[in-house]
C-alpha cells in the first residue's frame, strides 16, 4: 500500500494524510486529521495530496512522479468545514480526465458521519520530481 | 505553539493591511503568517500551497464583506509559484449577483485568481 509520508513531499504541518485507507482499479480513499485541528485549507490541500496520489497509482510509472495543483476548478465549503476537531477525515478520490501532463480528480473529505466537509475538483500538472 | 496552530493563526489573520472601497478591497499579507503557510511546503523548496492562496481570498472576503461567508469557490488557477519572501497582495472586487472575484499579485503580477460565492450569514 502506498504510503503518504514517503511518497509525499509535504510534511507536517503541510502533510494531512496518515495512511491510504483502500485503492481500487480507479479509486483512492486515505484518511487523516485524528487528534489535529485542522484548517479548512488543510482539508482542501488534502484533497490535492489525494488527488496526486491517485494520479501516481494511475500512471504507475516506474520514475518518481510529481504534480502541481494547476487550478480547482470548483471547491464547495460544506457545513462544518470550519470547525473540525481531532476527528478522523476520509478523502475519497475518483479520476475525471486526463489530457497529456494533466490530471483532473474529484475528491471529497467526509467527517466521521459522512458529512460533505470539502468537495473539490483538482487539476494537477506533472512537473519533473524534485 | 504547535505546527497546526501555527499555520492557523497565519490563516485566521493573514493581513497587515486590509482597505476597503465600494465594489472593492485589497490587504497585504503580513511576511510571517506567508512564511508559516509553506511550513512543510516543501522542505528545501517552500512555496505557498494554492489552498493557502484561497484561504487568503477568503479571508479577505470575510474581513470587507459585512455578515458574510463564502460557501462556494470556482475557477481558481494558480498561475506562478509564491515563495515565503514575496510581497503579495490580495485583491477582490464584486462581480454579479453573490460573486467576487479575488486575486493574488506579486511585484503587480497576477499569480493567482478565483471566483468566491458569498452567501449572507444570519
Amino acid at each position: 500500500m502506498i504510503d503518504p509520508s514517503t511518497t509525499l513531499a509535504h510534511r507536517e504541518p503541510a502533510l494531512v494524510l496518515d495512511a491510504v485507507s483502500a485503492l481500487g482499479q480507479t479509486t483512492l480513499s486515505c484518511t487523516g486529521g485524528a487528534g489535529r485541528r485542522l484548517h479548512w485549507a488543510q482539508i482542501l490541500d488534502g484533497c490535492a495530496q489525494t488527488a496526486g496520489l491517485l494520479a501516481r497509482a494511475l500512471l504507475a510509472s516506474p520514475e518518481p512522479v510529481a504534480f502541481v495543483v494547476a487550478s480547482y476548478e470548483s471547491v464547495e465549503l460544506g457545513e462544518g468545514h470550519d470547525a473540525h476537531d481531532g476527528g478522523v477525515i476520509e478523502w475519497r478520490a475518483t479520476p475525471v480526465r486526463r489530457v497529456g501532463d494533466f490530471h483532473q480528480v474529484d475528491v471529497r473529505a467526509l467527517d466521521e458521519g459522512g458529512r460533505a466537509l470539502v468537495v473539490a475538483r483538482v487539476a494537477l500538472a506533472r512537473r519533473p520530481a524534485t | 505553539m504547535r505546527p497546526d496552530d501555527r499555520l492557523r493563526s497565519a490563516l485566521d489573520d493573514p493581513f497587515e493591511v486590509v482597505e476597503s472601497a465600494v465594489g472593492g478591497a485589497h490587504a497585504i499579507v503580513r511576511p510571517e503568517a506567508l512564511r508559516a503557510l509553506t511550513d512543510g511546503h516543501f522542505p528545501g523548496n517552500p512555496l505557498v500551497p494554492g489552498s493557502h492562496l484561497l484561504a487568503l481570498f477568503v479571508a479577505l472576503v470575510r474581513a470587507t464583506g459585512h455578515a458574510c461567508s463564502v460557501d462556494r469557490i470556482e475557477r481558481a488557477v494558480f498561475r506562478e509559484v509564491v515563495r515565503p519572501d514575496a510581497r503579495v497582495v490580495v485583491r477582490a472586487s464584486a462581480a454579479a449577483d453573490d460573486w467576487r472575484v479575488v486575486e493574488a499579485l506579486v511585484a503587480d503580477r497576477q499569480v493567482a485568481r478565483a471566483r468566491l460565492h458569498t452567501k449572507v450569514v444570519a
